[in-house]
């Protein structure tokens, strides 16, 4: 079965800086692949390039067998994209920007006005349907681009950044939908926000400044990079505790989140026997503490040599 | 520009009256007149009288206007705005794109030089003007033909440039070289081989409302500019990126 999305040595270059370093990878049919990297490491580039926006200074890319460099666009019917930042005719309401974009992948005008009606529906956006765009929120124009590039029922759905900008109720709504297209369809999802790839997608890619750094399914990356740690919950003096850990010649990486405290090294069997005897000795309320690997920004910091312009 | 053309048609008849209109007129240096839309021209006649009031530069002022924005809206405005992106993202050839931008020009601008002249002609027996159908009817074409030509150029830059401004720039910057370049021309002979070039030298109402013959030369020049500009214009857009 042809992947629907493969690149090889697929490479940018804008005078000295290169975008896209010899990217080659390839998407599974039915996967919601997460193409992952900093800002400005070159993941919107690369859609670019696959979606023929820009041409490739080397090497190719293949969309659903197809060269990104083929003057036949015929096959970008069956592919739905959604910019990071949608853009509409601010004077259209959904409807007829659906209308629009259904006629435009070829429907027939009864087709469009049907399948228009049907994405409102199941995009919420229905009861906005003769509003201008011009007056919608950042969450409503996003489902609605989600709309457009639904309406031909692509095989292929490429996003850039989907979750950037919205509210923490939107960004959970557009994730349940794309974790809904799982098998039914091939999601290729570019962002930065990694909780969100660990949320949604099965397999990943990983670039930095241009490069891609690893691929695989998100477990086996996350086991083959995640060095061994732990994870402390303290009911109070979280922050106390890991300025304690730092200071500990055991303890190798200490990083917060969501409450928690992470702590990855080598030695870690020593932290594990360590750990309750310093909470104990400050004092604090132990919760939990747990052995196990890291997770997929762990890697990904490792694999890049750190956060920068992350 | 409905509304202009007839207020400056329903004007004719008083100021034909008046002498010392004329003579006002006659009394300008040559070179002066020519600036205005040339030293043959009779401003007591109706062709005359139109030329300098409305066809030779307020109404190429307002096509021109339209022209710009349009042509810049097709391509570079829409890449600034994220349009062009999200249209060029589907199964849409780039080619074809800018073909139908031209073709939308093309009839768009049929339509309001179509208008304009008509304008005039609803007008002319109202304010009893006797003007010529035929003299009309070749101005038509030599306006849309010299719009289309302007179009052309715009549009290429619409696909070359980065931003409306610059696009806007261009079109304008040509408009006004090419009209001081055909006051010079008209005035100096040194100017007159580099006033070929440009567009204005080729369109003459005055000459077009009073003379028997088509004007060829001026149809073909303006047809010829508008088949190089829009050729570059799809070549550059095939080979761009898409950039917001």
């Amino acid at each position: 079965m042809t992947a629907p999305i493969e690149c090889s040595g697929l490479t940018k270059r804008y005078g000295e800086l290169t975008a896209a370093d010899g990217l080659t990878f390839s998407v599974e049919p039915g996967s919601v692949m997460g193409f992952v990297g900093h800002n400005g490491a070159g993941k919107t580039t690369t859609l670019r390039m696959l979606l023929g926006l820009a041409r490739p200074s080397a090497g190719d890319a293949y969309i659903l067998g197809k060269s990104c460099r083929n003057a036949d666009r015929s096959h970008l019917s069956a592919v739905g994209y959604l910019p990071e930042s949608p853009a509409f005719y601010r004077w259209m309401n959904p409807r007829e920007f659906l209308a629009f974009a259904g006629d435009i992948l070829g429907m027939d005008e009864r087709e469009c006005r049907a399948k228009a009606g049907e994405m409102l529906d199941i995009f919420g956006l229905s009861r906005l349907a003769g509003r201008k765009i011009a007056g919608f929120s950042k969450g409503e124009r996003q489902r609605l681009g989600l709309a457009q590039a639904m309406i031909a029922d692509p095989t292929l759905l490429i996003m850039d950044e989907p979750t950037s900008g919205l509210d923490p109720m939107g960004r959970h709504e557009l994730l349940t939908l794309i974790s809904e297209m799982r098998g039914a369809r091939t999601v290729f999802l570019s962002s930065h926000i990694l909780e969100d790839v660990e949320k949604v997608c099965d397999r990943v890619v990983m670039i930095s400044k241009g490069r891609l750094v690893e691929s695989g399914s998100l477990r086996e990356v996350v086991e083959r990079h995640a060095e061994p740690g732990l994870t402390i919950e303290v009911r109070q003096g979280t922050e106390e505790l890991a300025r304690a850990l730092e200071g500990e010649s055991w303890s190798g990486t200490v990083s917060l989140r969501e409450g928690l405290i992470r702590l990855a090294g080598p030695d870690m069997d020593k932290a594990q026997h360590e750990v309750p005897r310093l909470v104990s000795s400050l004092g604090l309320p132990l919760v939990s503490f747990e052995s196990g690997g890291g997770d997929l920004s762990e890697v990904y910091l490792k694999l890049s040599g750190g956060g920068d312009g992350w | 520009m409905v509304v202009f053309g007839f207020l400056i048609s329903a004007l004719y008849p008083s100021l034909s009256k008046m002498t010392a209109f004329s003579q006002y007129w006659e009394q300008f240096p040559k070179n002066l007149k020519n600036l205005f839309g040339g030293s043959n021209v009779n401003i007591l006649t109706p062709e005359g009288f139109l030329t300098l009031e409305y066809y030779q530069m307020i109404l190429i002022i307002i096509l021109a206007a339209f022209t710009l924005g349009f042509t810049a809206s097709c391509i570079v405005k829409a890449r600034e705005n994220g349009t062009l992106e999200l249209i060029l993202a589907h199964p849409i050839e780039r080619w074809k794109y800018t073909l139908t931008s031209s073709v939308s020009l093309a009839t768009a601008l049929a339509g309001l030089s179509l208008l304009a002249v008509a304008t005039i002609m609803a007008a002319s027996p109202v304010f009893d003007m006797g003007i010529s159908f035929a003299g009309q009817l070749k101005l038509l074409v030599i306006l849309w033909f010299m719009m289309l030509a302007l179009g052309s150029i715009s549009l290429f830059a619409s696909a070359a440039f980065n931003s409306t401004g610059q696009v806007y720039g261009l079109g304008i910057g040509i408009l006004i070289a090419s009209y001081l370049i055909n006051y010079l021309g008209n005035n100096w002979s040194a100017f007159k081989f580099i006033d070929r070039a440009f567009l204005y030298h080729y369109y003459a109402p005055y000459s077009a409302m009073t003379e028997s013959g088509f004007p060829w030369a001026s149809l073909l020049y303006y047809a010829l500019v508008s088949v190089a500009f829009t050729t570059l214009a799809v070549i550059v857009l095939q080979r761009r990126d898409i950039s917001v």
